[in-house]
């Protein structure tokens, strides 16, 4: 039976935890606290046809230059940036061939907390002689760019990369290397673990001992139990 | 002695003796069963559903972790810095500490944004280790980490999941997040005395709070 004191703390506290709780619910996503700092991505070509392959450029990331891009809307997958000389990233990735003409967001996520977005447009197979020939502001030439690989690329004049992503294979260039797919994950992210973890070995895993220390602790009890009954009888043999 | 007595007694003996046959065959029970570390329940998978809704937090700046907490399960341990092995895969905290989990240093610290992972051993040759019980979480259990800049970043978890060794998904578990996430990585799954644990447990967590 509750004592009134303990029931009427009981929905105290409760009703307080629910306060709480119900304040939390309220309390969404803060609303881009980095709308500021994001910055934005430029694309070289800034539009391109499906098996094309796209640059893309950022001020963020800082002088580590260091982080991944998210082409996921595209479903080109994450690509690995590299920095680029002054500050900023650089990255690149392939359109897949089955991408349908249209504006997708792209984003870069970088090591140091920054990100970037952008949108990018896939224009249809067809239109490639007109893709990137300097379209808009945001491919303003390689001025933008200090040692951008832009030059490598004069829009998609140039023969589109095979959809597949074997990458160029053609053109090193040092610094920025150009290289095919990862075929491991390491490969694409250099600085992060892959495979499994080696954490144990089976010390735990043992006999179910709690069983035993209770037949045990029964046993010792039967044991006492038996000598207090001889020594019941051997009285009881005597006085009777 | 008369009759009562001695019917009594002979009662009494019956008792012990059952007793005592009760308590041998838990002994022998006990040491024939075996204890393995728990393991994830089916419904704390991701393909079991959606975790509880608990809304994610603004992430914070970079800060080392310094101390895990999972209440629920008993975890307070102290935090250590990990790298990569020679083949690439994750250090793990030295195996003699049976009380200490680390932090992939290279990567992401927990409560900033991206992918946080932390390790810890299941157990050493002695006995359970820090994250022993780290298979019997369920989704929205709290996860805390306390941080260098004196804020504490509460997680909650998502699923938890277990993985065998030569099946590993690299990118789920160690891929990037656009918010604040968390990983817990252990050993677990099947386990034989020739080959070890064939498995990882890994929770997968998100930044619900600061404290």
């Amino acid at each position: 039976m509750r004592s009134p004191a303990r029931l009427a703390t009981g929905t105290a506290a409760a009703a307080l935890t629910a306060a709480v709780l119900g304040l939390a619910a309220t309390a969404t996503v803060a609303p881009s606290a980095y709308a500021d700092d994001a910055g934005r991505l430029e694309f070289a070509p800034a539009t391109a046809p499906p098996g094309a392959q796209v640059t893309v450029n950022t001020g963020a990331c800082g002088a580590d230059g260091s982080g991944f891009g998210d082409a996921a809307e595209l479903e080109a997958g994450e690509f690995e940036l590299e920095p680029l000389s002054g500050a900023g990233a650089t990255g690149r990735f392939t359109v897949p061939a089955e991408a349908e003409p249209g504006t997708y967001a792209v984003g870069v996520f970088c090591d140091n907390g920054d990100e970037a977005s952008g949108e990018f447009q896939v224009t249809a197979a067809s239109s490639a002689a007109a893709a990137g020939a300097s379209s808009g502001g945001s491919s303003a030439g390689s001025s933008a760019w200090p040692k951008a690989p832009a030059e490598r690329e004069p829009g998609a004049g140039k023969k589109p990369e095979p959809g597949t992503g074997t990458g160029t294979g053609t053109e090193p260039e040092p610094g920025l290397g150009v290289r095919p797919e990862p075929a491991t994950p390491s490969e694409a992210w250099p600085d992060r673990p892959s495979g499994h973890v080696s954490a144990g070995v089976g010390g735990s895993v043992g006999p179910g001992t709690t069983r035993i220390a209770a037949g045990a602790g029964v046993l010792c009890a039967a044991a006492v139990a038996g000598a207090c009954l001889v020594r019941r009888r051997a009285h009881g043999a005597q006085d009777g | 002695m008369n009759e009562t007595t001695r019917t009594a007694l002979r009662a009494r003996a019956w008792l012990v003796g059952i007793t005592a046959l009760c308590g041998l065959w838990l002994v022998q029970n006990g040491a024939a069963t075996r204890t393995d570390p728990p393991r994830p329940a089916a419904a704390e998978a991701f393909a079991a559903g959606p975790p509880p809704r608990v809304a994610a937090t603004a992430p914070l700046p970079r800060s080392e972790p310094v101390r895990i907490r999972i209440p629920r399960i008993g975890v307070d341990a102290p935090m250590t810095r990990l790298g990569l092995r020679a083949d690439g895969s994750l250090e793990v905290p030295p195996a003699r500490d049976r009380n200490l989990a680390g932090w992939f240093a290279k990567g992401t610290p927990p409560g900033a944004k991206g992918t946080a992972i932390v390790a810890g051993h299941v157990d050493n040759a002695q006995g359970p280790s820090v994250f022993y019980a780290l298979g019997s979480l369920k989704k929205g259990d709290r996860v805390e980490i306390g941080r260098g800049d004196g804020r504490t970043a509460v997680f909650a978890v998502d699923a938890v999941e277990v993985y065998a060794n030569d099946d590993f998904p690299d990118r789920r578990v160690y891929g990037p997040s656009p918010d604040a996430s968390l990983r817990l990585i252990t050993c677990g799954g099947a386990f034989s005395r020739t080959t070890g644990y064939q498995g990882n447990v890994v929770a997968y967590a998100h930044l619900t709070g600061v404290r």
